[in-house]
């Protein structure tokens, strides 16, 4: 069963990443900047997921999304281990 | 527990880590307003993750609402992060360029002082330098000169600046010759150096200077510009004038006196000789080694510690000059009488002889002069004693002849006066030829043929001769002029010269006479194969008293080149040990007047 909210935050999920690509160049020249955008890019796919499990494979695409949400944490956890935990982080 | 349950646990956990490292590095250069904003992002995703863990994990279903309203805020928040970022990128962008601007401006000013500096430095140099300089543009107006350049030509700063350069001054500078080269520089690239004027100048007279000039590229503005140095080389050139005047005195006062001029550098071994020195020898300059052994070479070896005994004497500083007699082998292989004189001039720092130099004189001709002037002081000596023995020797000769005549009972007696007669006989004889010597007669002249006059003599001693084993060899040329000549003194020289040639050789041998013309003269040679003679002897041969013969009186040749000398004729001998001795007389064709030949007059 589709549910509007997840429509509609997928699909601002997919303005942010129209966003991302067109400033992609810029905002590789931040610290880590692709494990920040991988985590991005993971937790718009947990989205994504979320509204394609009302369509089908229900359990396995909700899975699958709570693993994304989980990825896209590790993946923000680790970037801010690379910019805030280290001296040479974020100058 | 539901396994999503545990995966939304440990989503949320993780979270928690992400802010509990970002509290710990708050003190980062980010900007605090996108720190706040990313801990906003970072505690609603940690809602979020717990809103998912009640679910999931069965505790309560009631922040399903609250839930999908946080994962939207997630979503915008993720969105205003990532602009923030973006911005900050930006801002960092403008500090840096920012940053490299205050950079670019500081080493700007670093460099324009440098350039200040370098400018004040080098205007300082041209300011200080005694040379005039003038700088023109590319229509050769004055754009600046150094004070030298105003002081020097009496112009004023206000008034040269701009000026066209010919009208400077005086119009100095309008030299058609210059003119040339000046407006070749900038079209052609050209430069020129030492391009001598002569300037009369109001406030420092005539004054002789050389030009140089160049072109001068701005590249700044991009302008071109000519750079004119001036030199004033007046005083150089007058001491260069004196030099060279006073090295003409030198020259003319050093051939006046006719010297060679020498220059040892006693520690090199150098010896620098001037082309008089060499001319001396005979030799030209480039022919002699510039060096010591060159003259050791030349020295004759008997003059060799005479000379080096004078020459350390003053090298020690035992004498204030250096000057001795001494003889010099030529080139065609005479010697040479020179007198050499020399200074010590510089020593080395050790105090040892650096430089010596002196003058070398040929002496030959005044040796000679003194030779003959003692010839001629031993004549008179001979002739007053000739003249004092005469007397007595003529009363023991007549005493000695009268008591032959009579009768006389001992036979020991009649003997011991016929030796006295003898004896005063021979004494008489040695008187006559002394007195030959020192006063030769005054000659009777008549035209003689020479070959007949020569055969009178080997006709009374070629059978004498032929009996010692010598034979006479003839080569007469036929027709030829008679000389006029004292025949008898003559034949008394071809007599003393065969004899001579006799005597010189042991057992059986030739004398070959050649009578020949040569020029203006008539040559008469005597070659023998007798032991012939040491270059030392044949010296000393004229010399009166000078004999190599166990009972000559040593008088016999200085009597024949006295004889030779009065019919202006040469008489000459050539000689090596072991090869024989060559005799030649050279007597004048041309009817000359005779004379008596005066040893004084060499």
């Amino acid at each position: 069963m589709i549910q509007e909210n997840e429509v509609v935050t997928a699909l601002l999920g997919i303005g942010v990443l129209i966003f991302i690509i067109a400033n992609r160049l810029q905002l590789k020249r931040l610290p880590a900047s692709g494990i920040l955008i991988a985590g991005f890019y993971v937790l718009l796919t947990g989205w994504i997921l979320t509204v394609l499990e009302g369509f089908f494979l229900g359990k396995l695409l909700n899975f699958l999304e709570h693993i994304c949400y989980a990825g896209s944490a590790a993946l923000v956890a680790a970037w801010c281990w690379k910019v805030f935990g280290k001296k040479e982080g974020w100058r | 527990m539901n396994p999503v349950g545990v995966i939304d646990l440990l989503s949320f956990l993780t979270i928690l880590v992400a802010v509990i490292i970002l509290w710990n590095g708050w003190k980062c250069a980010l900007r605090r307003d996108i720190k706040l904003l990313f801990a906003g992002l970072l505690i609603f995703i940690l809602s979020y993750n717990l809103c998912l863990f009640l679910e999931w994990s069965g505790i309560t279903k009631a922040l399903d609402t609250l839930e999908d309203f946080i994962g939207t805020l997630v979503l915008m928040l993720w969105a205003f992060v990532l602009y923030a970022f973006l911005q900050e990128m930006t801002v960092r962008d403008l500090h840096q360029s920012a940053e490299h601007l205050r950079v670019e401006v500081i080493e700007r000013k670093r460099a324009e002082q440098l350039i200040q500096d370098a400018r004040t430095y080098a205007e300082s140099i041209v300011e200080t330098m005694r040379e005039p300089l003038l700088v023109l543009d590319a229509n050769l107006r004055v754009i600046s000169a150094n004070r030298s350049f105003y002081r020097t030509f009496g112009v004023a700063a206000e008034e040269a600046k701009g000026q066209f350069i010919y009208e400077l001054g005086n119009r100095y500078w309008d030299i058609p010759k210059l003119r040339e080269l000046l407006e070749e520089i900038l079209p052609k690239n050209t430069s020129f150096e030492n391009f001598e004027v002569e300037y009369d100048l109001p406030t420092i007279g005539r004054r002789a200077m050389l030009l140089n000039a160049r072109r001068i590229y701005r590249e700044g503005n991009k302008t071109q510009m000519i750079l004119l140095a001036i030199e004033d080389i007046t005083e150089r050139k007058r001491a260069e004038e004196a030099l060279r005047e006073s090295k003409q005195r030198l020259e003319l006062a050093l051939r006046g006196a006719d010297l060679g001029l020498w220059d040892w550098n006693v520690q090199t071994g150098e010896l620098i000789f001037d082309q008089r020195w060499a001319n001396m020898l005979g030799y030209s300059l480039e022919e002699i080694e510039p060096h010591i052994r060159t003259w050791k070479k030349f020295v004759h070896p008997d003059d060799m510690p005479g000379v080096m005994e004078v020459l350390n004497a003053h090298l020690a500083g035992k004498t204030p000059f250096y000057e001795t007699e001494y003889r010099l082998l030529t080139k065609s292989g005479e010697w040479k009488w020179i007198l050499g004189r020399g200074r010590l001039l510089e020593w080395d720092k050790d105090g040892k002889p650096l430089r010596v130099a002196g003058t070398h004189l040929d002496i030959t001709e005044r040796k000679k002069v003194e030779k003959m002037q003692r010839l001629v002081q031993l004549g008179k000596l001979v002739a007053n004693i000739a003249h004092e023995v005469n007397n007595p020797l003529m009363i023991i000769s007549g005493r000695a002849q009268f008591s032959l005549m009579e009768e006389v009972e001992s036979e020991e007696i009649k003997k011991n006066l016929q030796i006295i007669f003898e004896q005063t006989q021979r004494a008489k004889d040695i008187i006559q030829r002394s007195l030959r010597f020192s006063k030769p007669t005054k000659g009777e002249l008549k035209q003689v043929d020479i070959n007949r006059s020569i055969e009178e003599v080997t006709g009374i001693i070629e059978h004498q001769f032929k009996l010692g084993g010598v034979k006479i060899k003839r080569n007469y040329a036929q027709n030829l002029p008679f000389v006029s000549i004292d025949e008898k003194q003559i034949q008394e020289v071809f007599m003393n010269i065969l004899t001579n040639a006799y005597d010189a050789i042991s057992g059986e041998g030739i004398i070959e006479i050649t009578i020949s013309c040569e020029k203006d003269f008539l040559r008469i040679d005597f070659k023998d194969t007798g032991k012939g003679m040491s270059k030392e002897i044949i010296d000393k041969i004229f010399d009166p008293f000078f004999t190599t013969k166990e009972k000559g009186t040593g008088l016999g040749l200085s009597v024949c080149y006295g004889i030779i000398k009065a019919h202006n004729g040469e008489l000459k001998f050539q000689s090596l040990p072991g090869q024989g001795t060559t005799a030649t007389i050279l007597l004048p064709i041309k009817e000359t007047k005779h004379n008596v030949y005066d040893f004084s007059s060499g």
